[in-house]
């Protein structure tokens, strides 16, 4: 039988006067799956999980949840909850009042004790046992944040939407309950739908993650393949590969094994180097293209230093920052061709390099990583 | 800053407040005294306190007071409130215009409003009496009351009716479980200052009565024109606490909301 998907976008659109927000998206999402939507402010990752919310109305578009079309129906008939950014917890009602907020409607029909067990457990799920008498405003920034994903939770939704929840808690917190979310999510095996602007949140709790801009997705994959292999140049940047470069194919060439032809393509960049990178299907001699390194990929030694890689150049560091366990360097390789490499910073005790001191970098043809567009 | 300013801003503030409550107090002093016109101290009594419960002129015009300002409170604050929602959640053709015009009738002259509502009134053929002294309270009050719900309305977060929505709440029950509650001290402080506005009006409802709809106000200007009696003292103290008391409670209730 086949697996119905959680949710699915239809060229869903949606515009705010002349601003388009969410254009022409598609999407599906599996039953149980850990999704994010990852973009900076204003990309439409915010209105994208509203929309599946039903806080939205899309211009254009099908929404699905659980195959069935959700396009008109209110939030309030709809099977997903969210967990909103800065918590919404209703100030006027304790802790208990608030998770059993959507117990106690109506339609429900719940008795009593059995919705205080209910409040009770899901407590527990987030680590928050006795606080059912406790207001809103007597909660931390962290403990707030788990009540509305325990209010949301406690109604079994098939789908939890998370806007930036951790938004407002502090690094150290935010780490803990990243780790939380991911243990939750899996416990209760429900669809996350998670917004969030910082990758590394992204990265490390995701099963698949959306990389937004202006409205549409500049690529979907698991976070391996979003870090390693960004399609465009917007993902490598803001994946942090920020060393982009681009040229022309100037040569193709198997790799000399029969059994896996992979070819090797050789690319001169435009301020005149030749760069040796692994090859894609349909790739052309004389096409034009753009790559991108990490900068942790980047070996650098001093210039007297015997070593080999697929590419390597001489240049001059041109600034040096020290983070802690790695060390960032910049060395140019000609005028106006920097590159940013990251090393471990007992490497660069070891070299004790220094600005403006010549060295040789390089990295190997399969860090190129080549670009869309 | 230099260290005199402490007693500087001190000595301000006793001016200050001699200058607003001298007066109230030299009031509340001489009507807890038996002397008729005399301006000295001669021994504490309550004896014009009773005479004013006493006084059938007055009770009458306690109970028309209090016959237009219950109702006035009551409706001027459900206007006001939905007025409130009006301007402040939707957005529709003048609204802007709307709410400028709002704020007129809290800046014009009494007497030009009760003027123009007299004119008014008899132009429409209405009677005077009770029931305009009512319509023209409520017309002055819905400035107030909506004001003082808006600024409640603009401290609520908007995601916690989306939120109530997207636990299952239709628009009806949002209202009533989510918006209403957060909105009340808001609305309870518009009804508590709304009162001594009708209560203590005389300029307006000088215009607007008719024969045998005098107001508390109206009937203390009445008596005075017969000399001062210290019996005005002690109803004077009475006008000028109670409504005080009512108004600290509502600013009370306003800064406890959350």
């Amino acid at each position: 039988m086949k697996r119905v998907p959680s949710v699915e976008l239809l060229s869903v659109t949606k515009r705010f006067g002349d601003v388009v927000a969410v254009d022409d998206l598609s999407l599906t999402i599996q039953e149980g799956e850990f999704f994010s939507l990852l973009g900076s402010s204003g990309c439409g990752k915010t209105t994208t999980l509203r929309l599946i919310g039903g806080l939205e109305q899309p211009d254009d578009g099908e929404i699905r949840i659980s195959g069935e079309v959700v396009n008109d129906r209110p939030p309030y008939e709809r099977s997903s909850n969210i967990v909103f950014q800065n918590y919404a917890l209703f100030p006027h009602l304790t802790i208990k009042d608030n998770i059993a907020f959507g117990l106690r409607l109506k339609s429900r029909r719940i008795p009593e004790p059995q919705i205080a067990e209910m409040v009770a457990d899901v407590l527990r799920l987030v680590h928050l046992e006795g606080f059912e008498a406790r207001r809103p405003h007597q909660l931390s920034g962290g403990q707030q944040q788990r009540i509305a994903l325990a209010r949301a939770l406690v109604l079994r939704p098939k789908v939890l939407l998370l806007d930036e929840p951790l938004g407002a808690l502090d690094r150290k917190l935010r780490k803990a309950m990243q780790v939380e979310l991911r243990r939750i999510q899996k416990e209760v095996d429900i669809t996350f739908i998670y917004v969030t602007h910082d990758q590394e949140e992204a990265m490390s709790m995701s099963d698949r993650v959306a990389v937004m801009r202006h409205g549409i997705f500049e690529q979907i994959g698991t976070p391996r393949e979003i870090f390693q292999s960004p399609q465009t140049r917007f993902v490598a940047d803001f994946m942090g590969a920020s060393n982009i470069f681009s040229g022309k194919v100037v040569s193709l060439s198997a790799d000399g094994s029969q059994r896996a032809p992979i070819e090797t393509i050789e690319i001169e960049t435009e301020p005149g180097f030749r760069v040796i990178s692994h090859g894609i299907p349909d790739v052309s001699s004389g096409a034009s293209i753009s790559f991108s390194i990490r900068p942790e990929t980047v070996q650098v030694f001093p210039r007297d230093w015997e070593w080999s890689a697929d590419n390597k150049f001489e240049g001059r560091i041109v600034e040096k920052l020290y983070l802690g366990d790695v060390t960032e360097l910049e060395v140019e390789l000609a005028e106006r061709a920097p590159i940013t490499c990251r090393i471990q910073s007992r490497i660069d005790q070891k070299f004790d390099f220094k600005e403006d001191a010549p060295v040789s970098v390089g990295w190997n043809a399969e860090d190129c990583n080549l670009l869309r567009k | 800053m230099s260290r005199t300013t402490p007693r500087l801003m001190l000595f301000g503030c006793a001016i200050l407040y001699m200058f607003m409550y001298a007066p109230l107090l030299v009031l509340i002093v001489f009507s807890l005294t038996p002397t008729k016109y005399g301006v000295a101290w001669e021994g504490f009594t309550l004896k014009w306190y009773l005479a004013v419960f006493n006084n059938e002129n007055i009770r009458d015009a306690v109970k028309v007071s209090l016959m237009v300002a219950i109702p006035c409170v009551l409706i001027s604050t459900a206007i006001g409130t939905i007025t409130a929602f009006a301007l402040y959640r939707y957005k529709f053709l003048g609204r802007e215009l709307f709410q400028s015009v709002l704020y007129i009738p809290l800046i014009m002259p009494d007497l030009v409003i009760g003027i123009a509502l007299l004119l008014f009134y008899t132009f429409i053929n209405l009677e005077l009496g009770i029931f305009t002294i009512l319509l023209a309270h409520i017309s002055f009050s819905i400035p107030l009351t909506t004001l003082v719900v808006i600024a409640r309305m603009q401290r609520i977060d908007r995601t916690l009716e989306d939120a109530a929505m997207d636990l299952g709440a239709d628009e009806w029950t949002t209202m009533r479980k989510v918006t209403l509650p957060l909105l009340k001290p808001g609305i309870l402080a518009a009804a508590l200052l709304t009162f001594p506005w009708s209560f203590n009006d005389f300029v307006v409802t000088f215009f607007v009565s008719g024969v045998g709809s005098s107001t508390l106000p109206l009937r203390v200007y009445s008596m005075i024109r017969l000399g001062v009696s210290p019996m005005i003292n002690a109803l004077g103290t009475l006008i000028v606490v109670i409504p005080l008391i009512v108004v600290i409670i509502g600013t009370q209730l306003e800064k406890r909301s959350v």
